[in-house]
């Protein structure tokens, strides 16, 4: 018995032994030849990009998604001579230098360089038919981005291409590798990281020259997450052509009052995104930085005076501050001299009272009240509705305007600051999209919410990943002002300055705004930016929008119609299409 | 460590749940320790039953994963009943034969003692799962070579193992498995089908050389290479990320309690004691060798987790219950 108990610790120590002995072999004897197996010569890691994911709008309609394609490509080793080259050319179209050059910058000369991407069947069939005679060249299948309808919403999409030096800094968490495709704008870059899916691997066996033997190993790669957004295509439609038929430079915002969501959002002149991703042509390069800046989304990256969209800041001040009330009462002779200078109103308004300085927007009106305020005050209740601040909407490229304070001003702050400040004038500047926010916070009741495109992410393995509203502030204490305010919206539109924005059966409230600019270079004339932001149904809201057109002239002539159009689609799914004329600004 | 290596790529829920189980078992350690192990022998019976009843289940309702219907899903989550019934294996045989050694003639317990241990070892391999199956045989053979049974039983049946082996590869064995032998004999006949996990695994251990490549740094885990790396094939990414250092540390780690628990087992005043003792060491002994062996290519795939190490909940709380209990028997002996 003794011996078996001897025997049984023989045994297992043995086992023990095997296994160390059998490690020491693999590890230490062999292990510098399995180490350059792994990571040397012979075997190379390929990256096997994953599918990019689809994005839907909020009725599950297609606005990205990916298509086969083919890539004509040459690897540098064993295409370098002349007459292939120059046959290459021919064939693709792609000049003799342009080929030359493309292959001199390749990092490396055994990994394919690509010379066209998305070629047609007809090419590729003559390579093909003559691929003797053209040593080197590839024709590989890929996936391509496919914007199925083209230029339309385009801004919010942004587009995609292969990734710069700055871009695989940005993106380094993500592994996001040389040569990979990533979103460059729009929440195409945004949500770069979900759309991306994770890439899979091929672990090949290559000879000295590099060229694969045999696969190893794959690991599939698993599909991007489609993003389901909150844009509604057939409303985008409406407000492109709205924007597009100004033939002006602009941009529309539309806005669900109740949770954030941005229904709509345009910006004039447009691109098409699916130009990046078949290899962008110079020609088309060169237009795309053409003065009117058609990659330039206005309606987060420009900044306006809001002219007299801004005097409901300003009323939200005065009437929280108690300078005035509902029914306060102002004398308006067309004019006003503050300092030793004289502020204009657009015309002699007479007797008024607070309501209908707003309905017919009253400069003197505003003077007298932004005066007894101060820029400090105003400044207060402008950043409370989110002015001076980035929205935080969930695409990139958002820049904050300016909300002017005298501390910021480096020279000194004069009384005619105050003044130009209290019309939406002089160094104020906003965004569409935060004048959006505000208007919606107007309607709302003072829920100042956070924009947003993408409000749910579907995984590939099913799981749903949804992104709620948010709210940033909440200014319901302010609700017997807001209501005022609300009286005074919908006055303008009733009988004010937005009266073009009227609609049958449905009650408007809107804000006209006449933004004053200097001539400039872009702006000879010194043309005056078109302003209306609007919120509808008057007493249960369900859209809000805030629109500019650059030099379109007075907000109620060119931009109280367009909310029209945009409104009465919305909320009745009929189209009309309306005309402008002159109604005071 | 190595577990949260290994799932660190396959996102962070995998190692909280590890991590927890392993939490979770101490205080079975613990509480095992305080109650006398005898009690096991007593239930011992019941406990066989109920777990052949529950391995039988698997056959009927399990789903499949992976084509083999291994897994039970009860009260909430999956387990393993043959890792259960390796354990109620080990205490049935060593409550049988403490008790009937004297009673019963020597031929009779023996052919008993291998009835018990063939009906788990033919669920198991209908499941099919040969590699836990031979486990339960390997078990037996270690309880009976120390209960004292004349060798002359465990020598018959040696030989009509080896007679049966010819009969067993063309009537018992899956193909799958049959193909596994294959490419064991032969990792390169189908690199990326069934010599996969062989080739890929040697070759992330090996090139971990001496040094390895550091704490979550082993390229053919993060890149996913080896599949199973937190499971099955957990060793390769210990091999690989710690060198042959880290892998000598792990096996020996293993020995000393090996040979830790089979000198408390030797120790133990009761027959009962020593052979629950010798079963729990020989099965994770078994479980060690097997996983090890198959990751470094001593040994054919089969589906056996690393003791302690592998993730998986069933065969952790397993392996803690038996230290619970060898920890019952070192101590009742020391009173």
């Amino acid at each position: 018995m003794r011996v078996r108990v001897y025997i049984f610790y023989l045994f297992i120590l043995t086992l023990g032994i095997v296994l160390i002995v059998k490690l020491y072999q693999i590890q230490v004897v062999q292990g510098e030849y399995f180490r350059e197996l792994a990571e040397g010569n012979r075997i190379r890691l390929f990256s096997v990009s994953a599918p990019r994911g689809e994005i839907i709008d909020r009725k599950g309609r297609i606005m990205a998604k990916n298509r086969p394609s083919f890539t004509v490509s040459v690897i540098p080793f064993e295409g370098e001579k002349e007459e292939s080259l120059k046959l290459l050319s021919k064939i693709t179209g792609v000049s003799y230098t342009e080929i030359k050059e493309k292959i001199k910058g390749a990092p490396n000369k055994l990994q394919p360089v690509n010379i066209v991407l998305d070629a047609d069947l007809k090419m590729v069939s003559k390579i093909k038919e003559l691929e003797d005679k053209l040593p080197g060249v590839l024709v590989t299948t890929n996936v391509i981005r496919e914007y199925p309808n083209k230029s339309l919403a385009s801004h919010i999409l942004g587009y995609v291409g292969e990734v710069s030096k700055e871009e695989m800094e940005v993106f380094k968490d993500l592994g996001v590798g040389m040569g990979d495709i990533v979103g460059k704008a729009g929440i195409e870059r945004t949500y770069q990281g979900k759309l991306m899916g994770v890439p899979g691997g091929e672990q090949v066996e290559v000879d000295a020259m590099g060229r694969p033997i045999k696969i190893l190993g794959t690991v599939p790669p698993i599909p991007g997450s489609t993003l389901v957004t909150t844009i509604d295509l057939d409303l985008q439609k409406i407000v492109e052509e709205s924007l597009h038929r100004r033939g002006l430079p602009g941009a529309i915002v539309v806005m669900d009052p109740r949770n954030g969501d941005i229904l709509a959002m345009a910006s004039y002149p447009d691109f098409n995104p699916n130009s990046f991703a078949r290899g962008i042509t110079s020609k088309e390069w060169r237009e795309l930085l053409s003065p009117k800046k058609p990659l330039l989304n206005r309606a987060i990256s420009a900044v306006y005076p809001p002219g007299s969209t801004f005097k409901i800041v300003v009323a939200l001040a005065a009437l929280a501050e108690n300078v005035v009330d509902r029914d306060t009462t102002f004398y308006c002779p067309g004019s006003m001299m503050i300092g030793n200078r004289r502020f204009r109103c657009w015309t002699a308004h007479g007797r008024i009272n607070f309501l209908s300085a707003i309905a017919k927007s009253c400069d003197v009106t505003f003077y007298t009240i932004g005066l007894k305020l101060g820029a400090e005050r105003i400044a207060r209740y402008a950043k409370l509705l989110g002015l001076g601040e980035p929205t935080g909407i969930d695409i990139p490229g958002e820049v904050k305007g300016l909300i002017p304070e005298p501390s910021w001003k480096k020279e000194p702050w004069y009384i005619g600051d105050t003044a130009n400040m209290s019309i939406g004038q002089g160094y104020v500047q906003v965004t569409p999209i935060q004048m959006a926010v505000l208007v919606s916070a107007i309607a709302n009741g003072g829920k100042v919410y956070k924009p947003r495109i993408v409000s749910k992410i579907i995984n590939q393995d099913g799981t749903v990943e949804v992104l709620p509203p948010i709210l940033i502030r909440d200014l319901s204490k302010f609700k017997r002002e807001i209501d005022i305010i609300r009286e005074g919206m919908e006055l303008v539109v009733k009988a004010g300055t937005g009266s073009l924005a009227k609609l049958e059966g449905i009650t408007v409230a809107g804000k006209t705004g006449t933004a004053e600019n200097f001539p400039n270079a872009e702006n000879p004339l010194g043309k005056d930016h078109a302003w209306f932001i609007a919120y509808a149904p008057a007493d249960n809201p369900r859209i809000a929008l805030s629109i500019v057109i650059e030099q379109g002239g007075h907000g109620g002539s060119t931009s109280a119609p367009i909310s029209a159009e945009i409104i009465n689609y919305y909320l009745t799914g009929e189209k009309i299409i309306r005309g402008g004329g002159w109604q005071g600004d | 460590m190595a577990v949260y290596s290994a799932t660190y790529w396959k996102g962070p829920e995998l190692w909280d749940k590890q991590f927890f189980s392993l939490i979770l078992t101490i205080p079975i350690v613990v509480f095992l320790r305080y109650i006398d192990y005898k009690l096991w022998l007593k239930i011992a019976p019941y406990f066989y039953l109920i777990s052949v009843v529950l391995l039988g289940a698997t056959l009927v309702i399990a789903s499949p994963i992976k084509g083999a219907k291994r897994w039970l899903y009860i009260g909430g989550f999956n387990f393993q009943p043959s890792e259960l019934a390796k354990l109620a294996l080990i205490l049935e045989l060593s409550a049988l034969i403490s008790s009937k050694k004297k009673e019963w003639n020597n031929l009779v317990l023996f052919i008993v003692c291998l009835g018990i241990t063939l009906l788990p070892f033919l669920i198991t391999a209908l499941q099919p799962d040969l590699g836990t199956a031979l486990i339960f045989l390997f078990i037996f053979v270690c309880i009976i070579f120390l209960s004292g049974l004349h060798i002359k039983y465990l020598l018959s049946l040696a030989i009509l193992g080896l007679v049966s082996i010819p009969l067993a590869w063309e009537y018992l064995l899956k193909d799958y498995q049959r193909e596994r032998i294959f490419t064991f004999l032969e990792p390169t006949r189908d690199p990326l089908g069934a010599g996969y996990h062989i080739i890929q695994s040697r070759l992330a251990i090996g090139s971990g050389g001496i040094f390895g490549y550091g704490f979550l740094n082993g390229p053919q885990n993060r890149l996913k290479f080896i599949p199973e790396q937190h499971t099955d094939f957990i060793f390769s990414l210990i091999g690989e990320e710690f060198g042959f250092i880290g892998a000598v540390i792990v096996v020996t780690l293993f020995m000393v309690l090996f040979v830790l628990g089979l000198y408390i087992s030797f120790k133990s005043d009761t027959e009962s004691g020593t052979l629950i003792g010798v079963g729990i060491i020989s099965m994770l002994c078994i479980h060690m060798f097997v996983n090890i062996g198959m990751t470094i290519g001593l040994l054919p795939v089969a589906g056996i987790p690393l003791p302690f190490i592998s993730y998986g909940r069933s065969s952790l709380i397993v392996n803690m219950i038996g230290i619970g209990i060898l920890s019952s028997i070192g101590k009742r002996r020391m009173v």
